[in-house]
């Protein structure tokens, strides 16, 4: 699978290798549990086109994370975008999201979990994500009418409790039946918005029908 | 109330580092061996908590906290096999220390939702007087490896019974997720690890009404929360 899309680059078969070995490597093993010629090792590649790709393991993790993020990103806001309501942008970024980690859930693991163990610029990048999430359900603030005090603080609020719960399905192995519990995680983005009584109904929402 | 709230977690101590990590006179003395090693043990984790929240998890050496806390390497090696093993105990003890504190402070006789309010402001209180040590259990404890996740996650989950009362207030709580407390705790812990991150903790005290608006709000519904949220507001004003 290509990370590499829209990067710019000239296609480099040997650096795509590279790219779906880390995300291979680091999704199901952690970043601190691989070296660099297990990694080439995996990718068919030898040492040297490594370091012409890379200047080492953090910079070829965090390089093939922003590739994978901006894909991840590019999916939601494309869906976000194309609906006409804030809810419906919620429901529709949710589920493009969901359908994102589904599919490969040890790219999830990479892109979500693997961050927290590999150093302080996979975490800003792990912020980056989250801080763009809290921009999509901080339009909610223009739909709460006066709820007493909201700010910005509350989108960052409900995406912490998104991501705690994502992660938490991604540790169990239960994101690939993520349409379960996509509901709850609407129920957490509209909840400070609309009110708990409108959440609620957002739990009886079956996605998949 | 806040006076024994400081003087049990500390945070009155206006020393500086380097006072706070004081070491015994050097030399023979009489002092017991239990209590040299308590005390050494004590400043390998204090300087483990300012290294940490100083530096990050990665960067902090062993080297370094043995300098800092002014013991030997071989001083810390009779305490912990490695620094993975140093920052878990420091995250361990810290954890301990604020659920003591909130045990101290809580009147479970109150109504539930003036426990809440009261714990969140606890809670700012603490992050706001102790950065370093909120910046390692909230922060760094994160970032250093899995068994630190594992216990991050662990202290998320232990605060859900308490909100989990709130249930009782909801007629439809039977609909409400499952998962519902470790998120919202979660989601709480990620406003104040953004805040660590960025060094703004000044302004998070000012935070709390919205907090507990968000808190609240599932379980007496949004009206309600909007009440107490204005009434911790009129708190902090005055």
């Amino acid at each position: 699978m290509s990370y590499l899309n829209g990067s710019g680059r000239g296609r480099d078969p040997a650096r795509e290798r590279l790219s779906a070995a880390i995300v291979d490597l680091v999704g199901s093993h952690g970043f601190s549990a691989i070296e660099i010629e297990t990694l080439c090792e995996r990718a068919h590649v030898n040492r040297g086109h490594f370091s012409r790709c890379f200047a080492d393991l953090e910079d070829c993790f965090l390089s093939v994370h922003d590739e994978v993020a901006a894909d991840f990103c590019a999916r939601v806001t494309s869906a976000h975008e194309a609906a006409a309501t804030w809810h419906d942008r919620i429901w529709a970024a949710g589920w493009a999201a969901m359908r994102y980690l589904q599919e490969d859930p040890v790219r999830a693991r990479f892109l979500l979990v693997a961050v927290n163990g590999a150093g302080s610029g996979a975490q800003d990048r792990r912020d980056r994500i989250m801080q763009s999430c809290a921009d999509l359900l901080d339009g909610g603030r223009g739909e709460a009418g006066k709820r007493g005090p909201m700010s910005r603080c509350t989108a960052e609020i409900a995406a912490g409790a998104i991501y705690g719960t994502i992660l938490a399905k991604i540790e169990s192995g239960a994101i690939e039946r993520g349409e379960e519990f996509l509901s709850e995680l609407i129920y957490m983005a509209v909840m400070p918005y609309l009110g708990s009584r409108a959440a609620e109904d957002e739990l009886a929402v079956q996605p998949l029908h | 109330m806040g006076c024994m709230f400081w003087y049990r977690f500390g945070m009155a101590d206006s020393r500086s580092i380097s006072e706070r990590l004081s070491k015994l006179p050097p030399g023979r003395h009489l002092v017991p061996r239990d209590f040299v090693a308590q005390n050494q043990r004590e400043r390998m984790l204090l300087a483990t908590a300012e290294l940490v929240a100083e530096r990050g998890y990665q960067k902090t050496t062993i080297e370094l906290i043995a300098k800092t806390a002014r013991v030997a390497l071989v001083t810390f090696y009779e305490q912990f096999a490695d620094k993975e093993e140093c920052f878990l105990a420091a995250f361990d003890e810290n954890v301990a220390a604020a659920r003591e504190v909130f045990a101290e402070l809580l009147d479970p006789q109150q109504p539930w939702p003036d426990q809440i309010a009261a714990g969140l402001e606890i809670l700012l209180e603490m992050v706001v007087n102790e950065q370093a040590r909120a910046k390692l259990c909230i922060v760094e404890a994160q970032a250093a490896g899995g068994t630190a996740l594992a216990r991050y996650q662990a202290m998320l989950e232990s605060v859900a019974p308490k909100l989990r009362e709130g249930r009782e207030l909801n007629p439809r709580a039977e609909r409400l997720p499952e998962g519902l407390e470790v998120a919202i705790a979660g989601g709480l812990a990620w406003l104040i690890h953004q805040r660590l991150v960025a060094g703004r903790v000044d302004g998070l005290k000012e935070l709390l009404p919205e907090m507990l608006q968000v808190t609240l709000t599932p379980y007496v519904g949004e009206v309600e929360a909007a009440r107490a949220a204005q009434a911790a507001q009129a708190r902090a004003a005055a």
